[in-house]
């Protein structure tokens, strides 16, 4: 069965949507000029404040809300570190990530006295499906995570916001002498890139129907790498996170076949970028730091 | 007279500024500290007295702490080297993950009766190599490519992270999570050794040399030419490539040191305490350590003090574990850095480019 395409390019768009999410999101605030490094502590704190929203409420509705929310307040944190408190992004980033995953153990042991997992938690439940595609599409964090891909470009290219977004993180002097509000436009970008992020956290919680604390799993990692493969442009970057789902979903499907170990594939997103560094290495370089 | 006065008043002034950085940021630890215990159901002051006995209180507590600061005291010095030519090593983790299982492999492969004298040095060296070498690739990116090394750090932890466990299950482990044991003398001589009280627990000479690092590359670093360049070329590649001094090999040499120093960790791990490694062995303590670094300011007392602080915080958090996990201790570190770093710090050549204009 999983040898089948429609199964396997099902399982690859299901499996990209923690990716997109995270990778759009990045989009958002490094244009902006604010690096985030906290992706994965952000795919923590939704997936986290999802859960426990969605077992709160028994709708998973208000869980995606709740995940939002946490992550937009979470990166809006950072971008006031960064932007008003003068902390260095990258210094920040890192602290941001050792107090979600803290945090996420507290209130783990604090609210469903376990020391790894929540309950089990609601689903969106639209319909039983025999097909896989509609199967891993009818499901809302899905569709919304697809529409984000032109939605972030319209947002970016087709709009003035987008178009001050792009100012600040271009040339923030510049942007400055036109009359933009350099630090409230990049709080902004921050506070966005937490709430695209945040359906990323959802879309994992969801999928599984329940948080686990090592969920998260180096996605907001291998995100970062995909941003940086597609050159921060939102289509090139959302194939990118394609990739690393179908690279993924290959993984599981030849795992029975032929035994690869799973580390080596497990490696390769990572692999891939470093090469990538190193042939046009400026690419990693343009949206972080100035020298 | 006036002059003398006004340097008097900038001293008063700059010891004032750190005390108040000081006592604010001991001021939220404990503030979080209590909101996070009372959260958890505990009563605050109550688990402060456990967390302080449990740490402080008992040369077991004490040789605990030590145990857990030498690693993050390599791991700070390591970030800090790097931090000296403006590089943001994050990747501390990884290459001390690489040296760990270096070292673990190496120990068990030296024949049984290799005296100490040339056992231990032999184990230190190839960790430090190994270290060194993963660092220099994000350096080498960096110098001549123009890489990000931040980037290319989170992604040679990232791959440490699978190439560890791929290696360690593919011939190099006696299981799929360790290495087979050390020989003898590779084994570095607990603390208990020469001080009866620290009997029973896991701190080893291993501190001794993490302070002497930290001593060694400060000295290293403010005496000798080439670490005085690594320093300059940190205020300013380009006015160093102007003086003709060769920015990019500095750039790489900064890296391998840092991620050498990074690999004698296993001084305390490996060789001081289990003789062997195993998954996740010293796990966290290279991120830990841009905390220490941070903290420290590049001042070998700094550093060696904020050691001290993050190993007495995870020591706490093992002591409280049963009320409070302790990972709490994380959230505790995590604020700690930020209350920190939002004070006036040297700046580093990263961040957001826009913020800062």
């Amino acid at each position: 069965v999983s040898g089948r395409p429609e199964v396997f390019a099902a399982e690859t768009i299901r499996m990209s949507v923690p990716y997109v999410a995270c990778a759009l999101g990045a989009v958002l605030t490094e244009r902006a000029g604010v690096v985030n490094i906290a992706l994965e502590g952000t795919l923590v704190v939704s997936g986290l404040a999802a859960a426990v929203a969605a077992h709160a409420s028994g709708s998973a509705w208000a869980g995606l809300l709740g995940g939002v929310a946490a992550a937009a307040l979470y990166c809006a944190g950072h971008g006031l570190l960064v932007v008003k408190a003068r902390v260095d992004a990258i210094v920040s980033g890192i602290a941001l990530n050792i107090i979600a995953f803290g945090l996420s153990r507290v209130v783990l042991r604090v609210l469903f006295d376990s020391a790894s997992n929540s309950p089990r938690l609601p689903g969106f439940g639209w319909g039983t499906w025999e097909h896989p595609l509609p199967r891993v599409l009818a499901d809302p964090v899905v569709l919304l995570a697809i529409a984000l891909v032109p939605g972030i470009w319209a947002l970016l290219h087709r709009t003035r916001a987008g178009l001050r977004l792009r100012a600040a993180g271009d040339n923030a002097a510049a942007a400055a002498a036109a009359g933009i509000s350099v630090p409230s436009v990049q709080l902004l970008g921050s506070t966005l890139c937490g709430a695209v992020a945040g359906l990323g956290g959802a879309h994992l919680v969801f999928d599984q129907r329940h948080f686990d604390a090592g969920m998260s799993g180096g996605r907001g990692f291998i995100a970062l790498a995909a941003v940086i493969l597609g050159g921060y442009r939102p289509l090139p970057v959302a194939l990118a996170c394609l990739g690393f789902a179908a690279l993924e979903a290959t993984q599981i499907a030849v795992q029975d076949l032929v035994h690869v170990p799973p580390e080596l594939v497990q490696m390769l997103p990572y692999v891939g970028t470093l090469v990538l560094l190193g042939t046009i290495g400026r690419l990693g370089k343009r949206r972080l730091g100035p020298n | 007279v006036s002059a003398e006065a006004a340097s008097g008043a900038a001293w008063s002034g700059a010891v004032g500024e750190r005390a108040r950085r000081v006592i604010f940021a001991v001021a939220l630890l404990l503030l979080l500290f209590d909101l996070l215990s009372f959260f958890a159901g505990d009563a605050p002051l109550d688990a402060l007295v456990r967390a302080a006995s449990g740490t402080w209180g008992t040369p077991y507590g004490i040789g605990q702490v030590l145990y857990k600061a030498t690693p993050l005291l390599f791991a700070g010095v390591a970030f800090d080297i790097a931090y000296r030519a403006g590089l943001f090593n994050i990747g501390v983790e990884g290459q001390m993950a690489l040296a760990s299982l270096t070292a673990g492999v190496v120990a068990a492969a030296l024949p049984q009766g290799t005296p100490f004298a040339l056992a231990v040095p032999i184990v230190l060296l190839s960790a430090a190599v190994v270290g060194g070498l993963w660092a220099s690739i994000a350096g080498a990116l960096r110098a001549w490519a123009g890489a990000h090394e931040v980037i290319a750090t989170i992604m040679l932890n990232r791959i440490a992270d699978a190439l560890v466990p791929l290696l360690l299950n593919h011939g190099l482990g006696a299981t799929g999570f360790r290495t087979r044991d050390a020989v003898a003398g590779a084994r570095l001589p607990s603390l208990g050794r020469l001080a009866q009280a620290f009997e029973g627990s896991a701190v080893s000479v291993a501190f001794l040399l993490s302070v002497a690092a930290s001593v060694g590359a400060w000295a290293w670093l403010r005496r000798s030419r080439v670490g005085r360049e690594i320093g300059w070329v940190g205020q300013g590649a380009d006015v160093c490539r102007a003086e003709g001094i060769p920015v990019g090999r500095r750039l790489v040499l900064a890296m391998a040191l840092s991620g050498a120093v990074a690999g004698l960790a296993v001084s305390a791990t490996v060789l001081g305490y289990k003789g062997y490694h195993e998954t996740g062995l010293g796990a966290g303590a290279g991120f830990g350590g841009i905390a220490v670094a941070l903290l420290g300011k590049g001042r070998p007392l700094g550093l060696i003090g904020a050691a001290l602080l993050v190993g007495t915080l995870q020591q706490a958090g093992l002591v409280l574990n049963a009320t409070l996990p302790r990972e709490a201790m994380d959230v505790l570190f995590g604020a700690v850095i930020l209350a920190v770093a939002a004070s006036p710090f040297p700046e580093g050549n990263s961040g957001a480019p826009g913020a800062r204009s």
